[in-house]
């Protein structure tokens, strides 16, 4: 037997693991042992507070032979004492099978007939006869109440809780009201409604099925989800599936006014019934008896763990069981056994926000490995079948009195995508474990740096940050800042793996500290975890202190839980401070900072709405009432509100405004430029006065908002900004320098803000300070030349070179640029580009480079047909030497019929040497001259058009050499060098 | 009585065979089912005597009792505060078990305290009628648990998402309106995905075909490491 390497790399308790798991299989197959339950199925599980030896463990009543007394009344007028008694003992009759110690008898009758005559509440308790109580559970341990008149459940429940319209919920109604030292249930009661029979059998059959589930649910025995598309009708349902529903699911499916009749054979317990009922009462051999049989005879025993891919075990995941039966090629339509993994896990581990759990929360074990067990204890197995386990979710309806296994929280939705595990072959009477990680789950549990009680990291300075609440237990402790007078809000909310908001994730609740402080917040707690109406979002407080302080603020999960999947989106939404703190009478802008803001928002002065100018995640622009529609008073501070209509959170500046009685201050522009230039600093600044009202007198410190409302700008006072707001020097002034950004039309504006007074000024941006030249001249080329260049660019700003000035280049038809298409200038605004060409067709292809986008510069191609190609001689023509001198070189240049020099021309040579013969005589015909040599080359023309000959040449011998150059399809030349004796 | 008793057996197994149809026959103390949400709104509010919605802020035992302090947020019959306490029998509560957890929002049906201070919600937790937000904002009954009290044939499905809710003023209108005689059916409403887990009923395993050693192939599931019992030693 082994466990795969990596299971037992991500395990410290591995050994733990396969050991407990070894002894279990064995114990059950042998059945010579009594197993440790590892088992799915029960309703409770032990703690770790009470007096329980080992926490985790599931709870069965404390014998496997629990009797049960009957109250000695008649149920009703309609139904006797020993009709009612034999409901009774069907019911529990139903609960005694062979594969399960369990004996669950009738042991006698009760003392009395119980009713509200005596039974009572004394103000603490309720006080029921004494047989009856939890106090006598060694002599009668389940007490069956017939409530005839229904006075008990209205006693214990409300008037009219038992009434007949009621008899689904309240025809029987069970409480298993005392545990034992020994982690086993002591003591229960079952109290049947009297007012819910009459003589109608449907109803007695009705209230026989009541009393089956109660039994069930005393015995310790937990809801199932198990065929739920019975249930949820999601999908269609085969035939024959009804059968597997087991009797324990969580709620009936009302097809008609009896509930039992929605469920074939009503009083027979399914397998999943039976798995869960031989796990809390197995039956081995040391408890074999007649009647009975081993609880591993004929069936399989499945135990597994899912796994986020950490490592860390995934709770709230529903298991069911489908087989494959030897010799079927299909599946079953049914699933016929289910589990729960993390039951036996602690369902509640406390939080810092408010303390440890309490004792009637505490269940189940803090070993972590818990976390991802699940088991099944019987599934039926004849002899060999394929056993098929799959995942799935908890139907969120299943939460509190509906619950499946011993879960308090609402399941959190699994992380990751279904799966099946398959037990292939799984003979009868065998056990095997599963391991099984969500590879497509939440896969990182690093809650980042949110720090800890003693030195919490600092909350983001905007406000709003995310985080992750994992391992189980974790807490995320954090500290913020805030001035006195402010009222603040702390937002948590909640996210799934995509990062929406959720509710069935984790259930986050918050607490404030005074920093330092230890133990339960000291300032503010919110325990209830999604107290606002907006989804996932859990919300906390704070009012206003008197003196400014650093708090501790602690994210946790309501239950202590802690997984990969627990990812949150935390606000901290605070107003800091208003700017400026006085407007006048009339109104004006101002300047909320702060954190966590975001748009939709709202202001209110003095409880009456702002108008939002505008918002940043810690800014808030907004423009006040005036005093008189706000209700304030001059001098008076009023009250700032942030507000956010979306959760209800707000934060508030007490006093953080104060009205002036004065009207509003008048603004005058100065001094503007009359134009900008992109990257020049204009050298005349924008300049404003501020006025009081009378328009004479100056207003010092007023505040200016300077700020470009159109177009592009920086301000020098503004640290080369947009906007910012400038107070006035001792003459009401305000200016700035202007600094032009880009070519177009730009709007500056500047605004006083406690009134609102504006101007405007608009300006047009040109960019004449800026070139980019191509350095190379056109070039003429020879069409069908190959040929290539390396272009210079220099980019120039305001006179200087421009370094670091990206360029675009791009090429025309028939070019080839370099690597790349964009080049960077260098220190002194130069950069190059390769330029290549193949062949080249006849036209003027030209190549483009751009700078700041529009600032370009192009290079052209001419490539000129052959048919407008010529040749001449540039020099050498027409030399004559004396024997023994040698020739120079002859230079020929092909261009264009415009005179351009052509740059790669072919050029054919045709060279002939002849004998010089002299003179021709003054009568009769010339003297004919041997050819001594000939010879044809071809020169390519350079950048110049140019080509080189050296003439062909005979040594020691006068002679004549005849030179023809060939160029294109019209170009040629002739000439000849003479050499004289 | 043996006799007696048999026949009430063999009447429920007669029954039994026809389960899954719908009974015409309703003796008039039964609990029928409701014939809509509407209904099982007003049905609820007949027999309730505080109604509101609100969200639990607190649990606590003390002694024989468990008081669940409710913050009102919305009164709608009865007489409540900004909060309420609803006292519960303890014996309702077994250790480890929660009726309801502090966060829960709902709309809650209690009957009218006993003369010991007792109550508890109508019809368990059908009486309990979770709130949660909409889209929109809009205060939403999720009303999936209510309706399995609606008359339905096995298989027939509950509400989905999309007509899982009626928003909080229209049951209001609704409750309001069963005490003056008035019935109507809310407007059904989808709820957000956010108070719903993946509806995950799954889809089964790819068809196996065993061999002649009764091992068989799927393409469907992913194989986990397996420690197998001691069958694999035998």
């Amino acid at each position: 037997m082994t466990l795969s390497s990596r299971r037992c790399a991500a395990w410290w308790g591995c050994g733990r693991v396969i050991g407990a798991a070894l002894l279990l299989a064995v114990a059950v197959v042998l059945g010579g042992l009594t197993p440790r339950a590892w088992a799915g199925g029960p309703r409770f599980v032990t703690g770790t507070t009470f007096w329980w030896a080992q926490s985790g463990q599931p709870m069965p009543f404390y014998t496997s032979s629990p009797t049960y007394y009957t109250d000695p009344g008649d149920l009703n007028p309609n139904v006797t004492h020993a009709q009612a008694d034999a409901l009774v003992a069907a019911a529990a009759a139903t609960w005694n099978v062979p594969m399960s110690s369990l004996m669950l008898t009738q042991g006698g009758a009760l003392n009395e007939h119980v009713s509200s005559a005596n039974t009572y509440f004394d103000g603490t308790q309720m006080v029921f006869p004494a047989d009856v109580s939890a106090s006598n559970a060694p002599n009668k341990p389940i007490a069956v109440i017939y409530d005839t008149d229904g006075s008990v459940i209205d006693t214990l429940m409300g008037q009219g809780a038992s009434s007949p319209s009621g008899c689904r919920q309240t025809g029987a109604v069970e409480s298993v009201d005392q545990f034992g030292e020994d982690g086993k249930i002591d003591h229960a009661l079952i109290i049947l409604n009297g007012r819910c029979v009459g003589s109608n059998p449907q109803q007695l059959l009705q209230m026989q099925y009541l009393v089956e589930r109660a039994f069930g649910r005393v015995l310790g025995i937990s809801w199932s989800q198990l065929n739920d598309n019975i249930f949820t009708g999601a999908s269609p349902v085969p035939a024959g599936e009804i059968d597997y529903w087991p009797v324990m699911h969580p709620i009936d499916v009302l097809c008609s006014s009896y509930s039992y009749q929605c469920m074939t054979n009503p009083f027979q317990l399914r397998p999943d019934d039976i798995s869960a009922l031989s796990f809390l009462y197995p039956v081995t051999s040391s408890n074999l008896t007649p009647g009975k049989v081993l609880t591993a005879q004929n069936a399989t025993y499945l135990a597994g763990d899912v796994l986020f891919p950490t490592g860390q075990g995934m709770a709230w995941t529903n298991i069911v069981v489908i087989r494959q039966l030897q010799g079927h090629a299909s599946l079953e339509p049914w699933e016929i056994a289910s589990g729960v993994t993390g039951f036996q896990y602690q369902q509640n581990g406390g939080n810092p926000v408010t303390g440890p759990e309490p004792d009637s929360a505490n269940a189940g074990t803090p070993w972590t490995p818990a976390e991802s067990r699940f088991t099944i204890q019987r599934v039926p197995n004849d002899y060999v079948e394929n056993l098929f386990m799959v995942t799935e979710a908890i139907n969120p309806l299943y939460v509190g009195e509906y619950a499946v296994g011993p879960y308090q929280r609402p399941p959190a939705a699994p992380s990751g995508s279904q799966r099946v595990m398959v037990d292939w072959s799984a003979v009868a009477g065998s056990g095997a474990y599963y391991v099984q990680t969500m590879d497509d789950a939440a896969s990182s549990c690093s809650p980042g740096a949110d720090g800890s009680q003693t030195q919490p990291a600092a909350a983001d300075p905007t406000g709003w940050w995310t985080g992750l609440l994992c391992s189980t237990g974790h807490t995320s402790w954090w500290s913020a800042a805030v001035k006195a007078g402010r009222s603040w809000t702390v937002e948590v909310t909640a996210l799934d793996e995509s990062g929406a908001a959720t509710m069935r994730k984790a259930q986050p609740v918050i607490g404030v500290w005074h920093s330092g402080d230890s133990g339960l917040p000291t300032v503010a707690s919110q325990a209830v975890p999604m107290n606002t109406i907006a989804a996932g979002v859990t919300q906390l407080r704070i009012p206003a202190a008197t003196a400014a302080g650093t708090y501790t603020l602690a994210v946790a999960d309501q239950f202590g839980a802690g997984r990969p999947d627990f990812a949150y989106k935390a606000r901290l939404l605070y107003a800091d401070s208003v700017f400026p703190s006085r407007v006048s009478s009339a109104g004006g802008l101002i300047l909320i900072a702060g954190e966590g803001f975001r748009q939709g928002n709202t202001v209110k002065v003095n409880g009456i709405t702002a108008t939002v100018i505008g918002w940043t995640a810690n800014q808030i622009v907004a423009r006040t009432p005036t005093m008189a529609a706000a209700g304030a008073t001059a001098g008076f501070g009023v009250d700032v509100t942030v507000t956010d209509p979306a959760t209800g959170g707000w934060t508030t500046i007490s006093s953080g405004l104060t009205y002036t009685r004065a009207g509003p201050n008048v603004v005058r522009l100065v001094s503007a430029p009359t134009a900008l230039v992109t990257g020049v600093t204009a050298s005349t600044a924008l300049g404003v006065r501020v006025y009081q009202t009378d328009g004479t007198t100056p207003v010092v410190s007023a505040n200016v908002r300077m700020g470009v409302t159109a177009g592009s700008a920086s301000l020098g006072s503004c640290g080369g900004g947009t906007s910012c707001v400038l107070q006035t020097d001792a003459t009401g002034l305000a200016q700035t320098k202007v600094m032009g950004v880009a070519a177009g039309a730009v709007t500056l504006a500047a605004t006083e803000l406690t009134g609102g007074a504006s101007v405007q000024v608009n300006l047009t941006d040109t960019d004449t300070q800026r070139s980019l030249v191509i350095q190379n001249g056109p070039v003429y080329v020879a069409a069908g030349a190959t040929l290539s260049w390396t272009l210079q660019a220099l980019a120039m700003d305001q006179g200087s070179g421009a370094a670091g000035v990206p360029v675009a280049w791009t090429a025309g038809q028939g070019l080839t640029l370099g690597t790349g298409a964009n080049t960077t200038t260098d220190a002194n605004g130069g950069t190059a580009m390769a330029v290549g060409a193949n062949q080249l067709g006849a036209g003027s292809p030209t190549v483009t480079a751009c700078a700041w986008t529009t600032v370009c510069s192009s290079w052209t191609v001419n490539a000129v047909d052959a048919s407008r190609w010529q040749v001449a001689a540039t020099t050498g023509a027409g030399q004559s030497v004396r024997l023994g001198t040698d020739f120079l070189p002859v230079t020929l240049q092909v261009s264009d019929n415009a005179g351009h020099p052509l740059q790669g021309a072919p050029v054919t040579v045709y060279q002939t040497v002849d004998a010089w013969e002299g003179g021709c005589a003054e009568a009769g015909r010339c003297p004919a001259s041997p050819v001594l040599a000939t010879q044809q080359t071809t020169a390519i023309t350079d950048a110049n058009g140019k080509v080189t000959i050296t003439p062909l040449q005979v040594a020691g011998i006068p002679q004549t050499v005849n030179i023809v150059a060939v160029t294109g399809t019209t170009g040629f030349v002739s000439l000849s060098l003479v050499r004289t004796p | 009585m043996r006799q007696w008793f048999r026949s009430v057996v063999l009447g429920g197994v007669c029954a039994c065979a026809a389960a899954g149809q719908v009974k015409a026959q309703t003796p008039l103390d039964a609990a029928a089912p409701d014939a809509s949400v509407g209904a099982a709104l007003r049905n609820l509010a007949s027999r309730a005597g505080v109604v509101f919605a609100g969200q639990v802020v607190a649990i606590e035992r003390r002694g024989g009792v468990v008081e669940v302090v409710f913050r009102v947020d919305t009164p709608v019959l009865g007489q409540t505060g900004s909060t309420y306490t609803l006292r519960e029998w303890a014996g309702l509560w077994p250790p480890g078990q929660w009726r309801y957890t502090v966060g829960e929002r709902a709309m809650v049906f209690l009957h009218a305290g006993s003369p010991a201070g007792l109550s508890s919600a109508v019809d368990g937790g059908e009486g309990v009628v979770p709130v949660l937000a909409g889209s929109d904002g809009t205060a939403l009954l999720d009303i999936r648990r209510l309706s399995t009290r609606v008359l339905r044939r096995i298989g027939d499905p509950l509400p989905a998402e999309e007509t899982g809710g009626i928003t909080l003023a229209d049951a209001m209108q609704v409750v309001q309106g069963a005490r003056s005689g008035v019935a109507r059916e809310p407007f059904r409403r989808p709820i957000p995905p956010s108070s719903t887990a993946p509806a995950s009923r799954m889809s089964r395993p790819a068809r196996v075909v065993l061999g002649d050693e009764g091992r068989g192939t799927s393409g469907a599931e992913s194989s986990p490491s397996v420690q197998r019992g001691p069958d694999d030693t035998q």
